[in-house]
Parts: C-alpha cells; structure tokens; sequence
C-alpha cells in the first residue's frame, strides 16, 4: 500500500515537470504568436494589443500557473487560429482518432505476432523460423508509405474492399468505423509485428531451455499446452515493455499513415498547429502525449507485477 | 549457537590475521536489516589454514569478503600484520589489500573472457608495477602457471572460455600468487569442480601453501573438504560462531557443538550397508537472518534447547582441547 | 522369472553439434527390478544426466538427438516414444525431479497448480475440488509443514528443501512405478540433502516404486540404493550390487574417483590420490579403453581394444577393465 502511494506521488511529480517542460518549450517556440493570428500586414498596435489580450506579456511564471489551474478544469485555452476552437474539443476528437488506432494496430500486431514467435521459437534456425524470419525483416524494411500505398493499390484500387479515404467515428456505427479504419490500422500494425515477433521468439527460445519447462515436459504435457501455459508468461516481460513503448510513440507519431488515409488524428493536428505556429494547441498536444506516456509507463510497471509474483512481493 | 566470545582467540603478536566482533549488516526491504554476520571473531597464524563450514546463509562468505573490506564491515576490528585496516586511508587500504587474495568459486566468472590468460595473470602486478622489467615478469608468470600445474606454453594466449573449469581455477590461482600475498581467501572454489579435478586442486593448494608459505581462510559447505586442507576450523551458523576446533578433534572421541553434530551426522557416508531412512520430524527451515532468533541462533533446530538458550547467548568457550563451543549444556 | 521394470538394451544419444556427432551415452544397458533402485554415478561429461533423460524419453524430441537402442518399460518400448506413448507414460508412470528444485519449477505459477495440472492432466474425469485435495495431500505425504497455506504460494516463497519436496511432491502425483532423479540433492544443503534423501528413501518403499538415482556423488547413492552403475565417457564402466560394489571395486575408474574424494572418515590432512589429467572429448573419440589415459595400470591392449561390461566370477559385478582390481582390495573398507 505504502509503495502504491509512493508510486502514485511519484507519478505527480513526473507530471508537474512534463507540464512545467512542455509550457516553457513551446514558448520558446520561434515565432510570434501574435503575427501568426494576424498574418504579417497589420500594424504594431494591433500586433501588441492582441499580444496583451492573449496574456503573453505577463511573466512566463505567472502564465504557467494560469494555464496549470485552467488545464485542472480541463481548459486548454482556444485555439489560435481561426476559427479559434476550442483546443480541449479539438485534441479530444484528435485523440479520440488516434488512441483507436494504435490500439486497434497493437491488437492485430499482437493477434499475428504471438502464434507467429511461438511457431518460430518450436523449432529455432528451423525451417518455419527462418521463412518467418525473412519475412519480418522483409516487412520491417518497408517504410509505412509504401506498405499503405501499396494497399491502396491492392485492396482499394483493385479488389474494391475498403473505402480509400476518410473517418467515420465510432459513434456512427461501429461497423462504419471498424470499416474506414481497417487499412491504417493494417498498415500501422505492419510496423509492429516484426519487432513483436523477434522480440517475444528471443525471450521463448531462452524460456524453453529452461528447467522448468523440461519439467513440464516430464509432466507428460504436450509441446503447445507448454508453450501457452508454462513458457509465454515469464517470456512476455520484453514484449510488454516494446508494446507500452508502441503504444506511445503510435498516439502522437503516426503522421505518416494519417496523412496517407487523410485521418484527423493527433499527428496531423500537431504538425499542422505547428506549422502555424498555433501555440495552445500544441501545448495541449504535447501534455496530453506526454501524459500518455507517462500512465502507459505506470500501466507496463504494472503489468510486471501482474505477470511476475516475484516483483509483486517486492511491492508489497 | 551463537557465540561471541573471544577466548579462542590467540596472543595478538602470534597472528597475522585478527578478526574481532566482526558485524555485517544489509539492508532490506522495509526498513529492516538482514544480519549477515553478527559478532564473529578468530585470527590466522602464519602459514596456518582456517576453514570456514557452514551451510548456505550462514555469512561464511560475507566475512571473507569483510576481511578484505569490500565492502567494510558495519563494525569490528580487522588487523592484518598489526596493521588495523579500518583505521587506513583508501589508498592505502587498497595497498594492504594487496597481501590477502580472493579467490571465487565461478572460475569463468571471475576471469575477464576478453583478457588472455597471460594477461589475467600479469594484470594485479602491472597495476601496483610490482613486477619488475618487462622479462621478469613474464619469466615469473610461465613460472607460476607451471607450478599450478597449467603448460604456460599452450595456455599462453589462451581465453578462459577456452579452458576447463579446473584450468580457469588455477589460472585464478597463478593470478592471486603472483601478488605475493601473505593470505589466500578461497571460497567455495571447489564447489562446481568435479571430484576428480577437487582432489587435484586440493593437492596444488597444499602443496602451493607449504611452498609460498601462505596463510589460508578456506571457505567450502563440504565438511570432507574442509577436513582434509584445515588446521583450524570454525563453524559457522546464522551469522554466528558455533564452534572453534583444531582439525584433529574431529578424528577423536568428543562432543561437539549440536550443529556441528547436526552436520557430521548429515555428510553421507561412504557405504554399501542400506541406509534406514527416518523422517522423523518436519523439514527444518534456517531461521531469518532479518529476525534471528534470541539467545543461542541455533536452539529453533537444537534438541537440547531450553528456555535458557532463548534468554541468554552462550559464548566460546574451551570445553575439551583444542575445541571451542558456544553452547550452555555441554560442559 | 518375472521380467525387470526396465530393460535397458545399447541405449545410444547422440547430438549433432558444430563440433560434429556427440556420443553422449554409448551402448549402455541395465536392468532394474520393479521396487528397486540404481545408483548411476559419474562425473560431468559421463552422460549420466543424459541417460536419465533419454530414459524418459525427453531426448528424442531434442532436434538434434538421436537414440538407438531399446528402453522397454514393463516390455514397452519407449526409447523413442510417439505422441500417444508419451501422454501415457511420461508423468504418470515413469516422473522426474531434477537437480535445482527453484529453476525446474515455472516462477510464475502457485505450488498448488504445478500438482493439480499434473493429476488433471492424467486424469481427465478429476474435478478441480478433488485435484485440489489430492495436491494438498501429496504435499503432505512429502512432509511439507502447512500444505494447504503452501498450495498457493510461489516458488520463489520456499526454501530451498521445500522447493525440492514440491519438485517430489509433482512426480509422485501419479504414482510413477519409476522415479528417474537428476541429481535431487546437488543444490541443496548438506543437512537438507539428508532429508531429501530420506524421503527418496521412504516413498520408495511405500509405494513400491523403483528410481534411478543419478548423482556425481558416491556418498549420496552409497546407502540410498541397492545397484550402482559408475559412468566415464558415456560408458557404464562398472556395474554391481551396492553391498559389493563399496566394499571392493573392481575397475580402477571406480576406485579412483572414490580415493579422490576427501571423505569425512578420512584423517584430518589426509594425502588425496588424484585422478591425473581429465574426462575425454566427446566430440573426439579414440580407441581402446576410455579411461586408459588416466589409468594408473594401464597396460598396451587397453590402448587398442575396447574393454566391454563383463562380470568376472564374482556374480552381478560387472567392470568394463581388461585387469579388473579384483585381488587387490578385497578386503579392504572405505567405510568406517
């Protein structure tokens, strides 16, 4: 119990300098908001007055705290740029986009990855582990682009399965939704797998030299059943660490693949707030990504101590 | 067992090495502290081996290595030479450190598998550049790896993983001797070595030790082994000292402390007569170094224990010749 | 005369490696009676841990093993055992323990589920209250203090002893008629060996059960066992009865590695007579005698002909030696 709390404190204080660090990076950003807004034909005064109306001439200090205490109103402020939204609604259905999407890729990364290693790790240098091998280095070395393109090409263009652009969200229908964004979450999923699968067949090739699995073996169970129930768990820990890892750096970076299927998720949202020097929204971009990061760290610590008794014990 | 005391130590002049209410302690988790080595005291003479038995928990190691200061111990006097190592400076620390060598028991790891064996040898000489001219040295070090039995011509330029278990330990061995130390601290360095190799490497100690002239704290779980290289042994248990005793009183008639029994009775021996097997009573777990037991450590698994052993700590004390026992009902 | 529990015949494991083909047991047969317990003891390289093994049948699968010869178990062959032969016998009739009770137990599963799954495995029609009951029991039977708080505890939250007595507590779950153990006492205590061993001991004789125990030790077969087979490079080099075997040995093999030993009744400073040199290559095999290069009484034909198991004159006391040692130690005891 004592640890959990010190674990939850620790997690404020990683949040407070992620906040503090985003505020002070983006106002360093170059650029003037005020010109931004604007656009660069308008007279100092007005230049100046709308630097005042947007409080930038106050201490940087002092706008931190005002900014800190709207952010634990769930305010981000209004956007910048015209039509100046709402920054919280804004990043909110971005998000809402993106975190469907990673985590829709992690699933069908994993759902291929995992049968895909245990295969491979059976036999090590067999013959399945080398073809599954060449393969996922083959998928590895392929950019997202050309993977995305070329299923495009294949399933749009050619066999007509899927729509080739655009979102529906979950709220009109599932079925709309799962449709439009079967092809990014392929394409994205394409990443992983190769990554999943070598790292979860490296952990299973040494598990299964361990003694206990020549144990279950003396037990009389069959090869899968040890696979599944003896070997996968204690050889999860990398893959669980790789997968937390994913799962972050999918939610703010997948610009690529969202511009590619014209997707409005966070990676577009920023790269176009930046571009336009669009400085609350990027702020809120980067706290809400960095706070991703964050709980999915504590979420992987977690899981850690779900999966190995050992650690549990050390917490308790 | 748990005795303090320090009756069987001998005249500090007589010694080269002094052990005095050695303590080691760790912390661990919670706040609490695991008590690895409580109150341990004994001295080597010169020339003269000590072996340490115990099982596994019993701090056997954890006072070699606080002998040596790595770390140093929580508190207690170590004297080496009349030179207490507790008072020296780090840098001179590291110099006196110099006469005592450790030896470990994982041969491969404890080499360096990136050094080539002539260089594992040579590398604690180069550092304090006690070696002399380039050719003396390595005259010196073909001479040692010779004397420990290993043809320095072929093993040479050899890596460690090239050698067998047996051939890294004497590798080990070589490397220790050339810092011409005054004390040899071996532990468990026969304990994944084949029967056949162990009794090679205890005839190369012994004969190594007479030719040096080296004092030796030989640390080992396997009572036969202690026996065979020891003149004096202490047995160990739970951080404390049950029993002191020259080598000979384990080939008379006497009592021993009843964990010194407890593991003589334990060592298989060599029989063809079927052995009656009892289990009578449960298994016996080894008590918490976090929260030793009161009084005597041992009385949890002693059959002679009463309340007396709870309250009070019995200290050494000389109960036959020869034989130091921490326990109240031996007289 | 009724047939052995198991009838080892020129039971033969060999590895294909980089360093080329690896003998590890070479043309080895045995018999052991049912209730019975063999002894093999030998050094590391002797093949007798892959013996064990492949007695199990847990070689075979390895890809790169392969074994001739035949092990019947009560007249089955199960040297090579398919799928079907495998489900039937491994765990349930013929059960193992190993030489580290804490690495051949899985970290991250409780005590209780290593037991359960072994019945429920064997047992299909056993329902979860009642494996549940039985595991309980069985840890038990190998006197593990307060069974049913150590059902749900993790391996890591045991002794190591305790460890060992779940690691038995799993292979006597199906009431094996064979026990194969690997070295069940290496990893533990002296004080705590004893204790295993006694138990060993005793689930042998109440149950009926016969058990290989493979050792690199003399002491602990010595006692515990009522055949002894002494292994060198992946040969049986001397086969007999314990009762005989300890009191003289016959191959100079046997008698070496005994003398090597610092034993406890020995005088305290005692001078060892060491085995010179050390075990061969198995990767590099080479005619003759295996044991001739370190054999103090080598003679010119051991160098050329392979030396097989026969028992000279004295009955079930078989040595693989041209010049067994027959006269000179007859009466002379190790033991005290």
């Amino acid at each position: 119990m004592k640890a959990a709390a010190g674990k939850v404190a620790q997690l404020l204080v990683v949040m407070f300098l992620v906040s503090l660090g985003t505020f002070s990076l983006t106002s360093l950003m170059p650029g003037d908001p005020a010109v931004a807004i604007l656009g660069d034909n308008q007279s100092p005064e007005a230049y100046a007055e709308l630097r005042d109306k947007l409080g930038l001439n106050e201490p940087l200090v002092e706008r931190y705290f005002t900014w800190l205490g709207h952010v634990f109103q769930g305010d981000l402020g209004t956007s910048m740029v015209p039509p100046n939204e709402d920054v919280t609604s804004l990043i909110g259905s971005a998000f809402a986009v993106s975190i469907e999407l990673a985590v829709l890729a992690l699933v069908v990364a994993l759902v291929v990855s995992i049968p895909l290693a245990m295969i491979s790790a059976r036999r090590p240098d067999g013959l399945l582990d080398r073809a599954a091998s060449a393969t996922t280095f083959g998928i590895m070395s392929v950019p997202s682009f050309v993977s995305g393109l070329v299923l495009i090409a294949l399933l749009v263009n050619q066999l007509h399965l899927f729509p080739r652009v655009g979102w529906v969200g979950v709220t009109d229908g599932l079925g709309q939704n799962l449709y439009h964004a079967a092809l990014p979450v392929i394409t994205i999923a394409l990443l992983e797998i190769p990554t999943f699968t070598r790292v979860l067949r490296g952990d299973l090739v040494r598990t299964l030299q361990e003694d206990f699995v020549l144990s279950a073996r003396a037990k009389g169970m069959p090869a899968w059943r040890i696979m599944i129930f003896d070997a996968f768990r204690p050889s999860s820990y990398s893959l669980i660490t790789v997968l937390g890892l994913s799962l972050a750096q999918l939610i703010g970076s997948t610009v690529i693949v969202e511009t590619l299927f014209s997707l409005p998720g966070m990676g577009r949202l920023v790269v176009s707030s930046a571009s336009q020097g669009n400085i609350t929204v990027i702020q809120g971009a980067v706290l809400v990504i960095a706070a991703c990061y964050v709980l999915i760290n504590a979420g992987v610590d977690l899981m850690y101590s779900v999966i190995d008794p050992r650690i549990r014990r050390v917490g308790a | 067992m748990a005795g303090t005391g320090k009756t069987h130590l001998r005249e500090a002049g007589s010694t080269l090495l002094r052990v005095e209410d050695l303590q080691v302690e760790f912390p661990a988790k919670g706040g609490r502290r695991v008590h690895a080595v409580s109150g341990v005291s004994f001295d080597v003479a010169p020339g003269e081996t000590v072996g340490f038995v115990g099982e596994s928990g019993c701090g056997k190691s954890t006072v070699a290595r606080a002998v040596m200061h790595l770390p140093a111990p929580n508190s207690g006097v170590v004297n080496l030479d009349d030179t207490e190592l507790g008072t020296l400076s780090a840098k001179r620390l590291r110099e006196t450190r110099v006469a005592m060598q450790l030896i470990f028991q994982d041969p491969m790891a404890s080499l360096n598998p990136r050094r080539k064996v002539k260089d594992l040898v040579q590398e604690g000489v180069e550092i304090w550049h006690r070696g002399g001219d380039r050719h003396a040295l390595e005259e010196r070090t073909r001479e040692l790896l010779d004397d420990v039995g290993l043809d320095s011509a072929t093993v040479w330029n050899r890596y460690p993983h090239e050698l067998s278990g047996g051939q890294c330990q004497r590798v080990s061995i070589a490397r220790a001797l050339m810092m011409r130390p005054s004390l040899l601290i071996c532990d468990e360095i026969l304990a994944s070595l084949d029967v056949s190799v162990q009794s090679q490497m205890l005839n190369l100690l012994k004969r190594t030790r007479a030719e040096h002239g080296l004092a030796m704290m030989f640390i080992s779980h396997d009572l036969g082994v202690v026996k065979n290289i020891s003149d004096r042994i202490l047995v160990m248990y739970l951080g404390k000292v049950a029993e002191v005793l020259e080598v000979d009183a384990l080939d008379r008639e006497t009592v021993h402390h009843p964990y010194t029994q407890l593991l003589l009775a334990s060592v298989p021996r060599v029989t063809g007569e079927r052995i009656k097997p009892s289990v009578d009573g449960a298994a016996q777990d080894l008590p918490s170094p976090l929260n030793p037991p009161s009084g005597c450590r041992f009385r949890t698994r002693c059959p002679l224990a009463t309340d007396r052993c709870a309250q009070e700590e019995p200290q050494l004390e000389e109960k036959r010749p020869g034989q130091f026992i921490a326990c109240h009902h031996i007289s | 005369m009724s047939r052995p529990l198991l009838h080892v015949r020129d039971l033969t494991t060999t590895f294909t490696t980089s360093r080329g083909e690896v003998v590890s047991v070479d043309r080895v047969s045995f018999d052991l009676e049912r209730g019975q317990t063999l002894g093999i003891v030998g050094e590391s390289g002797s093949g007798k841990s892959v013996l064990g093994r492949t007695v199990m049948g847990l070689t075979s699968a390895a890809p790169n093993a392969t074994v001739t010869g035949s092990v019947l178990f009560d007249g089955v062959d199960i040297a090579n055992p398919d799928k079907k032969t495998r489900a039937q016998y491994l765990g349930a009739r013929i059960a193992m323990i190993f030489q580290d009770p804490l690495s051949s137990l899985n970290p991250v599963k409780l005590i209780g589920v290593h037991i359960t799954e072994t019945l429920r495995r064997h047992d299909k029609s056993l329902s979860r209250q009642e494996a549940r009951r039985r595991a309980i029991e069985l840890l038990d039977t190998v006197r593990i203090p307060d069974p049913a708080r150590r059902f749900g505890q993790y391996p890591h939250e045991l002794s190591g002893g305790m460890r060992q007595r779940v690691g038995i507590a799993i292979a006597l779950a199906c009431r094996p008629q064979l026990l194969i153990a690997d070295e069940p006492t290496t990893a533990l205590d002296v004080t705590v060996q004893k204790h295993v061993l006694d138990l060993l001991g005793m689930l042998c004789e109440e149950q009926g059960m016969a058990m290989l125990l493979v050792s690199h030790d003399l002491g602990v077969v010595a006692g515990r066992s009522d055949k002894v087979a002494v292994m060198y490079a992946g040969r049986i080099q001397e086969e007999a009865v314990s009762s005989d075997f300890f009191r003289h040995q016959r191959h100079p093999y046997s008698q070496a590695l005994l003398d090597a030993k610092p034993h406890l009744e020995n005088p305290a400073r005692a001078e060892l007579v060491s085995i010179p040199g050390r075990p061969p290559d198995p990767a590099h095999r080479f005619p003759g005698c295996r044991f001739a290069p370190r054999c103090r009484f080598v003679q010119g034909r051991c160098r050329e002909e392979e030396p097989s198991l026969e028992s000279g004159g004295i009955p079930s006391h078989g040595a693989a030696c041209f010049y067994p040692l027959d006269a000179v130690r007859s009466t002379q005891e190790v033991s005290i």
